[in-house]
Formats: C-alpha cells, structure tokens, sequence
C-alpha cells in the first residue's frame, strides 16, 4: 500500500530529527554536494539551473513550497541574494532550515503551510518553486 | 497546488519545479509499490497541468539520467556508511530504507521513473 499523507509526513518528521547526524551530513555530501539534512534529488548543478530559470537576483523575494530542511532555497538564495519564504508542514524541517538560514546569514521567513492552501496574498511573488514536490 | 502558485505569483513572474512523473503509457500499479515517491492521479503531464493552470511559456527539462545518478548515490552512500546509519535508525529501518531504493533505482533504470524541471510563466 502506497502510504497516505499523514504517514508521509511523520516519516519526514522522524527523518529532520536526525538530518544533522555526521553519517548522514558524510552522505549528503557525497551524493548532491551540500550538507542542508536534504535527502532530495536536486544536485547543487539544477539548484543553480533552477535559480536561474526563476531568475533570482536581489530585491526579487521567491517562495519555496515543501522547504523540508531548506534545501536547495536557503543555497539559491545565498548564492543570488534573492529572499526566500520556506513553506512546509512538518516543523521538525523548518528548525533545521531556520538554523541553516541564521548561518548563512540569509534573511527570509519561515512559514508553516501546506501547499494547497498558502496564506499569501494575491501576486506576492517575483518566483515561485518546489523540488519534488509534485510527484 | 499549480493554481495556488499562479495566484501569488506577479505578472511575469516565474515557477519552476523539479518533478518526478511516471513515463508515458505507464501505469502506476506497473511499479512495485515502494518504487519512488507517489504520483498524481492524472495520465496528464506537468507542462498540460501548467498550462491548464495558467501559466504560459512552459518549458520542460528532462533531468532523468542526473535523477538515476543521485537515486543510485543515496543507495551507494547509505550502503558506505551502513554500520553508523543501522545504529542511528535501527536494523529494521535501515533495510526497508534501502530495499526501497533498490526498487526505485531499478524502476528509473527501466524508464518508468522520469524526472523533469518544469517552468511557466504568469501572463
């Protein structure tokens, strides 16, 4: 059986509570280049083609929608000096991205939403993006 | 969630999302069940969906050999580090992880597992 969303989001849960273990940072590395507690598909090559198709830059404000632990947002927007608002359920995720975003000194906002239901306002954003989310 | 986006984003403004999608003319009873994430249920694809939702300009990457590789280097490296990880999340966690990933590698391997960047714009 395919698992139902509410399982799916305690898996994830249970996974950021451990995402900074060294074994697991030693991985992450190896495999997509950074140390974000990502598990994801998205190497360091497509957050940068990524960024550029949504033609980040400064003053230009994106939202990430299903954030997890911040990756590749917090590195998209270290990287062009755009603002990033992470977006995501689990809270477990979030803490790590809200450190991750205090070290490197990127300033953006963390929001707890779920992607069908987004509590922002009509045209808000210069960009807007999500890496595997929709699957 | 395509159309939540549309709606906060400004005029000429961008999305872009990686996607994974099963590929064309394939069901997803097909894969076994722990092959990958879950899909839609729509025999549509992401730049149709897109579009339906508003966006125009839609372009579509196809990234699948990058997605074979890192889904093979997450099994790899977990594979390497097995001892730490087996204490870190049990035994039981640990081979169902990777069992797993052997189904998901084995299910890109044979084209039924695409992933994609998709990106459109707001008129």
């Amino acid at each position: 059986m395919m698992a139902e969303p509410e399982d799916l989001i305690e898996l994830h849960r249970a996974r950021y509570r451990m995402v900074e273990e060294p074994a697991l940072m030693r991985v992450e590395r190896q495999v997509i280049g950074c140390d974000y507690g990502a598990s994801s598909y998205t190497t360091m090559a497509q957050a940068d083609r990524l960024a550029g198709l949504l033609r980040l830059g400064p003053g230009k404000t994106f939202l990430d929608i299903g954030c997890g632990a911040g990756w590749p947002a917090i590195y998209m927007a270290a990287s062009t000096g755009a603002r990033p608002i992470l977006t995501d359920i689990p809270w477990e995720g979030l803490e790590v991205a809200s450190r991750r975003s205090r070290r490197d000194g990127v300033a953006g906002a963390i929001v707890c939403a779920s992607g069908v239901a987004l509590p922002f306002r009509d045209m808000m954003f210069h960009a807007v993006t999500s890496s595997d989310v929709l699957c | 969630m395509l159309r939540a986006a549309y709606r906060i984003l400004r005029p000429g403004g961008t999305a872009a999302f990686a996607v994974i999608a099963l590929a064309e003319g394939v069901e997803r009873s097909a894969l076994h069940e722990d092959a990958g994430p879950p899909h839609p249920e729509t025999d549509e694809g992401y730049p149709l969906l897109m579009e339906r939702a508003g966006f125009v300009d839609v372009d579509c990457i196809d990234v699948s050999a990058e997605y074979l590789e890192t889904t093979t280097g997450w099994l790899n490296g977990w594979e390497s580090e097995a001892d730490e990880l087996r204490k870190l999340v049990g035994i039981d966690a640990f081979d169902l992880q990777q069992g797993r990933r052997r189904q998901h590698v084995s299910a890109i391997e044979r084209g039924q597992l695409l992933r994609y960047l998709v990106s459109g714009r707001r008129r």
